[in-house]
């Protein structure tokens, strides 16, 4: 909401402030609209583990989603779109995420990576 | 850059996630951060970099499973899937499900695909198979849906004889969609 206050007095009376105010609500709108979709990929090589030769009790196991965005302007202005990121808190200290980014999510065409590592990953320095 | 104008654009991350395999449920709180502003011929707008926030993903303890995609279709056969040219003027599809066992137990399974009206399918239908700790199997069908939209593929049965219960079926590429516990596949309209 927006207030708009216009403090004046009339020449016949300059020593009387009159007030008059005005409010305006502005409705604000996200500029997007959107959805998701995960999907579980399969695992290349190397994310399930050997057991006959990490040596561990407890062996780390990897599998890879693919989260697709869509994203649809709201409003009736083009927008340009420069980046699109994913940015993730790891709340345990006992697994690892590797982000990725594929089609559609930079300008330059450069897949980027992201790595969030748990300090009591088994293996992780 | 990208201009966003009626057409939603779409974005892929591939998000790898690696656990102990004794991990519980696993809750993953991720944010779209987006780089933007408005298009413009007359000036220069600053850019912009919002934050959306993506619903919470939830990842149950590892179980075996089972992936269900299809990469495209199919115009030519390739290796280790029997011919089918019987019906050239329907699509055909090569189906790729991949049986995953990511514990460190041996998993028995039978697998068995019945029949369905909306498509044919080529390739086995039933049969035992055994999964050392930590390993997969590869399965390929070709599908010959006769019918257009979304059409019922072969219903997977997939149950594990140790521990008497069936596997889930997920699907890995977005042509398709489970519904009931039935996958679908999309198929382009010829109209």
């Amino acid at each position: 909401m927006l207030n708009l206050v216009i403090k004046y007095n009339l020449e016949s009376d300059r020593m009387t402030e009159i007030r008059k105010t005005l409010s305006v609500d502005i409705p604000v709108i996200q500029p997007f609209h959107t959805t998701f979709d995960i999907l579980p990929q399969v695992s290349g090589n190397g994310g399930m583990p050997d057991p006959f030769s990490e040596g561990h009790y407890l062996l780390n196991v990897s599998q890879t989603w693919l989260l697709m965005t869509s994203i649809t302007r709201l409003g009736s202005e083009k927008l340009e779109l420069q980046h699109i990121g994913v940015n993730a808190v790891l709340d345990k200290e006992d697994m690892s995420l590797d982000i990725l980014e594929g089609k559609g999510c930079s300008s330059t065409n450069r897949n980027t990576g992201t790595f969030l590592g748990g300090e009591h990953l088994i293996g992780s320095s | 850059m990208v201009v966003l104008d009626t057409t939603p654009h779409l974005a892929e991350t591939n998000l790898i996630l690696t656990r102990r395999e004794n991990t519980e449920i696993t809750l993953l709180h991720l944010d779209l951060a987006i780089t933007w502003r408005r298009q413009s011929s007359s000036e220069t707008h600053d850019w912009n970099t919002i934050s959306i926030p993506i619903p919470e993903l939830t990842f149950f303890p590892f179980a075996p499973r089972v992936l269900a995609g299809i990469a495209c279709q199919i115009h030519t056969l390739t290796i280790d899937i029997i011919p089918h040219s019987l019906y050239p003027e329907y699509p055909q599809y090569v189906v790729t499900y991949t049986f995953e066992n990511p514990t460190s137990a041996l998993l028995g399974i039978d697998v068995h695909f019945e029949s369905t009206i909306e498509c044919g399918f080529s390739g086995p239908n039933s049969f035992r198979l055994t999964l050392l700790a930590f390993s997969s199997y590869e399965l390929k069908l070709i599908v010959i849906p006769v019918k257009e939209e979304w059409a019922r593929l072969p219903p997977l049965i997939v149950f594990d004889n140790e521990r008497k219960r069936m596997l889930e079926l997920l699907r890995s590429t977005d042509n398709l969609k489970i519904e009931g516990g039935d996958l679908f596949l999309r198929v382009p309209s010829t109209k």
